[in-house]
């Protein structure tokens, strides 16, 4: 994509609150409308992000903003409906159909396992419609196929809660041991309660601008939004919901950041930060061969090297990642976006990755669905 | 105009009493040979007719995982097992297991109860 640039970023920390969901999404907005120093009535089209609200719940949002009479489009596709938000809003620039496109995340989830996940009946009666029972199948594959251990598992929770002390908008802040994340309780083997990540509430909104529109304001030094792939579930992909998949099977998320790498004329060696779905600590390794960040079987050793803690080569989840976030579902995507932009604007204090031109968000949901972008200066 | 068929009966397993052995109700595709479970009449990846195929097994147990914790609207009561049995069509499914089991073992698919009124389809060890 040649055309679509980042205006602004916002975002309401991730965390539990005592307010609706419609106010954490006005308060991202407005932070975005902020930043970006744009007027409500100068958006020429909004898409809102949500899994679990109510109905016309990008309205009942932008209702509070302003009543701007422009087009506002909800969009739920799990974990990944804020990134399929903003790959909407900037096809829709990259097509010349708009100039500004505001594209807003927003969730309040419950504590405890997500339900509602796109299971039938019989997968809930019998207790086989249970998210982090599938992330324990991916993890136990992981572990058979790869010299990936428990310890392994452990420490990228450790390394993206180190992350998170000094990110403001994470959720868990406090730094946790190996020992202690292998100690926590047990979920579903081989994962343990510090290697999931806690469905909250929070919201994240980025404004989108086309070149044209950033040249009338003279905008000159703006965050571009390179690239943007999204993919669904293909014949040998599988993921939540799906009871059984094939005994071999393809990587959804390698599909999407080929299509965002390609968009983005980008070779997967020039990014500089990553900013991964790391639903538990297994899924954060698979992304790193999915992504190419390292070939399938070297996940391990890429962590142990420490290419991907902050000071790394490729650092992942320098924000502390949805495992010290947490994870609004329909805002997680948005807020990666809100990461990889002020750091690649310098901006990120203590977790700054120095020199960060080029970074990486992806999410994968149920359904299933992935959504991988690319941002550069 | 293509006129889509009812899928069978839904069933997900050939019914049999609790604790005998029984058979998945998966379905190959007459094109590209695809196995899937549950059951499909149309495969999903090439759009061709699909005929019933039984999954009887043997099967080798791939994944051994567990549920620790109550989830949501679940009948079976936690903490309870949970494997994933591939089969030689070239599927593994995921399934509630029955009596003691060990990642790589050998299962065949039973008629399980695993809680009151309740049938389910499962994996037990084959001695």
């Amino acid at each position: 994509m040649q055309n679509v640039f980042v205006g602004g970023v916002g975002i309401h920390p991730f965390g539990r609150f005592e307010c609706s969901y419609r106010e954490l999404g006005e308060f991202a907005a407005r932070d975005c409308l902020s930043d970006a120093g744009v007027r409500p009535e100068e958006v020429d089209h909004v898409f809102v992000a949500n899994v679990g609200a109510e109905m016309a719940k990008g309205h009942n949002v932008m209702d509070r903003v302003a009543r701007i009479g422009v087009p506002i489009i909800n969009v739920e596709a799990a974990c990944a409906s804020s990134g399929s938000a903003l790959y909407l809003g900037a096809k829709l620039i990259e097509g010349g159909g708009a100039d500004i496109v505001l594209c807003i995340g927003v969730e309040k989830a419950p504590k405890g396992f997500i339900a509602a996940s796109g299971f039938d009946a019989w997968q809930i009666d019998n207790g086989l419609g249970v998210n982090p029972m599938y992330f324990a199948i991916q993890a136990q594959e992981l572990i058979d196929s790869t010299d990936v251990t428990a310890a392994d598992l452990a420490d990228v929770s450790v390394k993206n809660h180190r992350h998170a002390i000094d990110n403001p908008n994470a959720m868990f802040r406090r730094p946790v041991s190996r020992e202690k994340v292998l100690g926590s309780r047990l979920i579903c083997p081989p994962l343990t309660l510090l290697m999931l990540c806690a469905p909250n509430e929070g919201a994240a909104a980025t404004l989108l601008m086309s070149r044209r529109a950033a040249k009338q304001r003279g905008l000159t030094d703006l965050v571009r939004l390179s690239g943007a792939g999204l993919v669904s579930r293909g014949p040998d992909n599988w993921f939540v919901p799906a009871p059984s998949y094939p005994a071999t099977r393809s990587s959804l998320t390698s599909r999407a950041a080929r299509v965002a790498l390609d968009d983005a004329a980008v070779d997967i060696a020039d990014v500089d930060v990553v900013e991964c779905q790391d639903t538990d600590a297994a899924s954060e390794l698979i992304a790193y061969a999915d992504l190419g960040l390292c070939a399938p079987g070297e996940e391990a050793s890429l962590l142990r090297s420490g290419a991907t803690t902050l000071g790394g080569r490729i650092p992942v989840n320098v924000s502390g990642g949805l495992l010290s976030k947490g994870e609004p579902l329909g805002a997680s995507g948005l807020g990666q976006v809100h990461e990889l932009v002020q750091q690649l604007r310098g901006r990120c204090g203590t977790r700054q990755v120095e020199g960060a031109r080029v970074g990486l968000g992806h999410v994968m949901g149920a359904g299933h669905n992935s959504c991988v972008v690319v941002v550069n200066r | 105009m293509t006129t889509l068929r009812p899928v069978e009966d839904g069933s997900l397993f050939v019914d049999a009493a609790v604790g005998e052995t029984t058979a998945l109700c998966a379905s190959a595709c007459a094109h590209c040979g695809r196995v899937e479970f549950p059951r499909r009449v149309l495969c999903p990846a090439c759009g061709s007719a699909c005929t019933p195929r039984e999954l009887r097994g043997p099967a080798r147990l791939r994944v051994l995982t567990a549920v620790l914790a109550p989830p949501p609207g679940a009948k079976v009561p936690a903490p309870y097992e949970v494997g994933v049995a591939e089969f030689d069509e070239g599927i593994c499914v995921i399934g509630l297991v029955d009596g003691p089991v060990a990642k790589g073992d050998t299962v065949r698919p039973v008629v399980h109860q695993p809680y009151e009124g309740g049938r389910i389809f499962a994996f037990r060890r084959v001695d």
